[in-house]
C-alpha cells in the first residue's frame, strides 16, 4: 500500500513548497498520476481474497473499488473548488487542499486496513479534516450547527463501537479482518451479546446515514463548500457501506434475527427521504435526501447478508459515489452563478447554459438509475435479492424507484427547463474546467459499464 | 513579588510534593502537602486584587480542611492498626482518605472550588494549580488505591466525567473551562487507578501535556474569555491553527494524542467486565468535546470576513516559544507511537 | 472504640461540622479549623503517650507548628479580605462565582 500512502504523504511538501501560479495545475497533476496509478490496485495477485498484503494492510475485492474511488475523487475536489478558493490568501488555499489531501490518506488507510482497530481510529480521524472543511470554509453560519451535528452524530455511535470491539477482542484475542469470519462469536440468546451487535453496527449506520440517524447528513452537505460536499458523498458515506460488510462477517448468527428493525428502517426510509425529496426546494439538500435514500437501499442489501446483497451494495455505493458527487458539482456551478441552492430561483437554465442542462441530464438518469448505467445494475441486484429475502419488500422498493425516478425528473425540470427568469440572465458561461469536471466523473461510469466485474466484490 | 521571594516560594512549592511523594509515612506526607499549600497562597495572591484574595481564601479552605481530614484518618488508622505507612491502609479508614483527597483534587461531588479558585488568578499560576498541585494528592491516592473500593473510584470518576463535561457546557470563561476539562480528566484518572495505576500514570502524563499545551497558548494569546480568542489567528495563524487540533486531542478525538488514554482505559475497563460503565465514561466525554469544538471554533474555524471589532494588544508577542511548539506536537501526534509509552510506565 | 478516640473524634467532626454549617464568618472558620487541628494534636500526643511510642512524641509537635504556619496564613488571608471586601463576611466572598 505504501505505494499510494508515499505519493499522498509527498503531497504535502509540494504543496507548501509550491510557487503559487503552479498550485493548482500542479496538485491536480499530481493528485490524478496517483489516480491513475491506483488502478494498479485492480491486479488481484493472489486466488486468496487478499491481495498486496502487508503487516496491517491489505486489499481485497470489497476495498480496491473504495480505494480507487477515494484516489480518483482528489483530483476532482480539487478541479472543483479551484473558482471559489483560488479568491483567498494563498496559505488558505495551501491548508485547503492540504486538508483534502489528508483526507485521502486517512481514508485510504481506513479502506486497505486489515486490523478493526486502525479501520476504527482512521474511521474516526476522518472526521477532523471534514470538520474544518465544513465550518471553516462553510459559507454560512449555520456551518457551525452542521458541524456539531456532524461530529456528535458521529461520535455518539461511534464510541460505543469501540467498546464493542474491545470486548470482542477479550473474547476472541484477535480483530484481524482477515481471520474474523472465524470467530462466529455472538449470538442473539442473550441482551449482552444484542447489545453487542446493536452497538458493532450502530457506528456504521449512522455514517451511512440510516433513516432516523440521517439528520446530520443534509445539514453537513448544504452548509459544507463543493469540496466537502463531495467526499461526504462520495466516499465518507461509503465508510459506513464498508464497515458494516466487514462487521457482519463476525456478527453472524444474531444479525438474521436483529437486523429485521434496520432493515425496515432503511426500506421505510427510502420512501420517506425520497418523498422529502420530492418537497425540497434547496438544490443540495435535495441531492443529500436522494444521498440517504440510496444509502438505505445499500444497507438493507448489506444486512440480509447474501452475496448479491453485499455485490448490489458495493455496485450501488460505487455508482451513487459519483453520481452523486457529480450532482453536487453541477449544484455548485448553479451556485456559483445564481449564488443560490433555492431551485426556484434557477429556472431555466438550459437556455442559458445547454452544455450544462445535457450534463444536468445525464446525472438525473444516473440518478434514476437508467438502464445501462452501474446505478441500475447495483439497485436491480439489491432488489432482487431484498425480493428474495421476503417478497413483500418489493412494495417498498419498487416505489422507492418510482420516487426516485420522480424527484430526479423534478430536479432536472425544475432548474433546466422552462424559460429563464430575469434575474439570471447575467451569468457568466461554463469553464471548460466544469465539463472536464462532469467528464472525468462519466468516464468512470462509463468503462465501469463495460467492465462491471471491478465493482462486483465477492462474485467476481 | 521579589525574585527571591518568588524563588522561595517556588522552591517550597517543589519541596512539599516532593516531600509528599518521597515519604512513608502518613504525617510527613501530610506534612508535605500543608507546605505545598502555604507555598502556593502568595503565588496566587501575587497581584492583589479582589478576586485573587477570594480564589486564596477559598483554595485555603478547602485545602486546609481535606488536609485536616486527612490526618484525621491516618490518626484512625494508626490508632486501630499501629502503624503509619501509606500503603496499609485498612479498608473502612481509606474510604474516608480516598473522600478528602478528592477533595483536595477537586472530584466531582467535591469539585465546587475548583473553577472558581481558577477563575480568581492568573493562567500561569493556574497552570500550576491543575498541574503540579495535583500530582502531591494523587501520589497518596495510587499508593493506597488498592485498599480503596473499587466501586467507590468508579462513581467518583463517572461523576467527575460527567460533571466535568456538563459544568463546563455553560461558561465562557477560558480559566473556568479549563477548571472543568480537568475535573473531567481527573474522572478518567481515578476510575482506572484501582485497577491499573501504570495507566493512570499514563494519562495523568498524557493530561499534562495537552493541559500544559492549552494553558501556554492562553497565556500567550492572553485571552480569558471565548469571545477574545476569536480575534488570535491574525495574532498568531499558526498556533491559532494547531491550538484548535490540541484542544480537539484533549476531547479525545483520534488520531490525536488524547484518545490514546481514553482508547487504553477502555480497554482495561472491558477486560475487567465493565463494559457498561466504559460506554458511559466514553458517552459523557462527549460532553466535554462540545466546549472543546466550541472553544476551537472561536478560536480558528471561524474568521470573520470584516475587520473585527476588537483591538490587538499593543505588545503581543509574536514568536512561539520553542518549548510552546514541542509540547504542541506532543499533544498532536502521541497517538502512533503508543507502544513505547506504555513500555515506559 | 475507646473514650478517648471517641472525644477526639467527636472534637473532630464537630469542627468540621462549624467548618461547614456555620458559614458566616471567615473568623469562626478559622477557628473551627483550629480546633479540628487541636483535637488532632490531642489525638497524635495520646496515641503516642498510649503506645509508649517514644520516637514519635516529637510528631504532635511537628503537627503543632504548620498548623501554627496555617493560621498564620489563614489570618493574613483575614486581613486581606477584610482590606478587599471590607468585612470578613463570607457571603461576600461572591465575586467568582458564575
Amino acid at each position: 500500500m505504501l505505494k499510494l500512502l508515499i505519493p499522498t504523504v509527498m503531497m504535502f511538501p509540494m504543496i507548501w513548497m509550491l510557487k503559487p501560479k503552479w498550485l493548482w495545475s500542479m496538485t491536480t497533476t499530481h493528485s490524478l498520476l496517483i489516480a491513475s496509478y491506483s488502478l494498479s490496485l485492480f491486479k488481484y495477485h493472489s486466488t486468496a481474497q487478499w491481495s498486496n498484503m502487508s503487516f496491517t494492510m491489505a486489499t481485497d475485492m470489497i476495498s480496491t473499488p473504495l480505494i480507487i474511488l477515494t484516489c480518483w475523487l482528489l483530483p476532482l475536489m480539487i478541479l472543483a473548488s479551484q473558482n471559489h478558493i483560488t479568491t483567498e490568501p494563498i496559505n488558505r488555499q495551501r491548508t485547503y487542499i492540504t486538508l483534502l489531501t489528508s483526507l485521502q490518506l486517512l481514508l485510504i488507510m481506513a479502506f486497505s486496513a486489515t486490523e478493526i482497530i486502525l479501520f476504527y481510529i482512521m474511521f474516526e480521524a476522518t472526521l477532523i479534516p471534514t470538520l474544518i472543511i465544513i465550518t471553516r470554509w462553510g459559507n454560512q453560519t449555520e456551518r457551525l450547527n452542521a458541524g456539531t451535528y456532524f461530529l456528535f452524530y458521529t461520535l455518539a455511535g461511534s464510541l460505543p463501537l469501540l467498546v464493542a470491539l474491545l470486548s470482542l477482542y477479550k473474547s476472541t484475542g484477535s480483530l484481524s479482518m482477515i481471520s474474523m469470519f472465524m470467530n462466529n462469536s455472538i449470538s442473539s440468546d442473550t441482551w449482552t451479546n444484542s447489545l453487542l451487535w446493536a452497538a458493532c453496527l450502530m457506528a456504521f449506520l449512522v455514517k451511512m446515514p440510516l433513516y432516523g440517524v440521517h439528520l446530520w447528513l443534509p445539514k453537513a452537505h448544504v452548509e459544507a463548500p463543493i469540496a466537502g460536499s463531495m467526499i461526504l458523498a462520495a466516499v465518507l458515506l461509503k465508510l459506513g457501506g464498508y464497515g458494516m460488510i466487514r462487521m457482519t462477517l463476525i456478527l453472524e448468527p444474531a444479525t438474521k434475527s436483529l437486523a429485521y428493525p434496520f432493515i425496515i428502517l432503511a426500506l421505510w426510509g427510502i420512501i420517506m427521504t425520497g418523498s422529502i425529496c420530492m418537497r425540497q426546494s434547496d438544490m443540495k439538500s435535495l441531492i443529500a435526501y436522494s444521498s440517504v435514500s440510496h444509502m438505505g437501499l445499500v444497507a438493507s442489501g448489506i444486512l440480509i447478508q447474501t452475496t448479491w446483497g453485499f455485490t448490489g451494495a458495493i455496485i450501488l455505493m460505487i455508482a451513487h459515489g459519483l453520481t452523486s458527487s457529480a450532482l453536487f458539482c453541477l449544484a455548485n456551478t448553479t451556485y456559483e452563478r445564481t449564488n443560490s441552492r433555492t431551485l426556484l430561483l434557477a429556472r431555466g437554465m438550459q437556455i442559458i447554459l445547454p452544455l450544462m442542462a445535457t450534463w444536468w441530464f445525464i446525472m438525473s438518469l444516473m440518478n434514476m438509475a437508467l438502464p445501462p448505467l452501474p446505478n441500475l445494475m447495483g439497485e436491480l441486484i439489491i432488489m432482487v435479492s431484498l425480493f428474495n429475502w421476503s417478497s413483500w419488500t418489493i412494495l417498498l422498493t419498487g416505489t422507492g424507484t418510482l420516487i426516485t425516478a420522480t424527484y430526479s425528473l423534478y430536479l432536472y425540470l425544475s432548474s433546466q427547463r422552462g424559460p429563464a427568469p430575469d434575474n439570471i440572465l447575467l451569468i457568466e458561461p461554463t469553464h471548460t474546467r466544469e465539463h472536464l469536471l462532469l467528464i472525468l466523473h462519466i468516464i468512470p461510469m462509463v468503462m465501469l459499464m463495460i467492465k462491471p466485474e471491478f465493482i462486483w466484490g465477492w462474485c467476481w | 513579588m521579589s525574585p527571591y521571594i518568588l524563588f522561595v516560594m517556588l522552591s517550597s512549592l517543589g519541596l512539599g510534593t516532593t516531600l509528599t511523594f518521597t515519604s512513608s509515612h502518613w504525617l510527613l506526607a501530610w506534612m508535605g502537602l500543608e507546605i505545598n499549600t502555604l507555598a502556593i497562597i502568595p503565588l496566587m495572591t501575587n497581584k492583589h486584587h479582589p478576586r485573587a484574595v477570594e480564589a486564596a481564601t477559598k483554595y485555603f479552605l478547602t485545602q486546609a480542611a481535606a488536609a485536616a481530614i486527612l490526618l484525621f484518618a491516618s490518626i484512625y488508622n494508626a490508632w486501630y492498626s499501629g502503624q503509619w505507612f501509606i500503603q496499609d491502609m485498612s479498608s473502612p479508614v481509606s474510604t474516608l482518605m480516598t473522600l478528602a483527597i478528592a477533595i483536595k483534587l477537586g472530584i466531582a461531588p467535591m469539585h465546587f472550588w475548583l473553577p472558581e479558585v481558577m477563575q480568581g488568578i492568573s493562567i500561569s499560576t493556574g497552570l500550576i494549580l491543575v498541574t503540579w498541585q495535583k500530582l502531591a494528592p494523587l501520589a497518596l491516592l495510587m499508593q493506597i488505591s488498592h485498599n480503596i473500593k473499587p466501586e467507590l473510584l468508579i462513581i467518583l470518576g463517572l461523576m467527575s466525567t460527567i460533571i466535568g463535561g456538563w459544568g463546563g457546557l455553560n461558561q465562557t470563561q477560558i480559566r473556568k473551562i479549563m477548571a472543568y476539562s480537568s475535573i473531567a480528566h481527573l474522572g478518567w484518572i481515578i476510575s482506572i487507578l484501582h485497577f491499573m495505576p501504570a495507566l493512570a500514570m499514563i494519562n495523568l502524563f498524557i493530561y499534562l501535556i495537552m493541559t500544559i499545551t492549552m494553558f501556554m497558548t492562553f497565556n500567550l494569546l492572553n485571552s480569558p474569555t471565548i469571545n477574545t480568542l476569536a480575534m488570535n489567528w491574525s495574532k498568531s495563524p499558526i498556533l491559532a491553527a494547531t491550538s484548535a487540533l490540541a484542544l480537539l486531542s484533549l476531547g479525545g478525538l483520534p488520531p490525536l494524542t488524547g484518545f490514546m488514554p481514553k482508547w487504553l482505559i477502555i480497554q482495561e475497563l472491558t477486560n475487567q467486565e465493565l463494559a457498561p460503565t466504559a460506554t458511559l465514561l466514553a458517552l459523557s466525554a462527549l460532553l466535554s468535546l462540545f466546549f472543546y469544538l466550541r472553544l476551537s471554533y472561536s478560536l480558528s474555524l471561524t474568521i470573520m470576513p470584516n475587520t473585527h471589532p476588537q483591538t490587538l494588544n499593543w505588545n503581543m508577542k509574536t514568536t512561539t516559544p520553542l518549548p510552546l511548539s514541542l509540547m504542541m506536537m506532543m499533544t498532536l501526534t502521541m497517538l502512533p507511537i503508543t507502544p513505547t509509552i506504555i513500555s515506559l510506565f | 472504640m475507646t473514650h478517648i478516640l471517641f472525644t477526639i473524634s467527636t472534637a473532630f467532626m464537630l469542627g468540621l461540622t462549624g467548618l461547614t454549617f456555620h458559614r458566616t464568618h471567615l473568623l469562626s472558620a478559622l477557628l473551627c479549623l483550629e480546633g479540628m487541628m487541636l483535637s488532632l494534636f490531642i489525638a497524635l500526643a495520646m496515641w503516642s503517650t498510649q503506645n509508649d511510642m517514644m520516637i514519635f512524641s516529637s510528631s504532635p509537635l511537628l503537627l503543632l507548628a504548620l498548623s501554627a504556619c496555617e493560621a498564620g496564613l489563614g489570618l493574613s488571608l483575614l486581613v486581606a479580605t477584610s482590606r478587599t471586601h471590607g468585612s470578613d463576611h463570607l457571603q461576600n466572598l461572591n465575586l467568582l462565582q458564575c
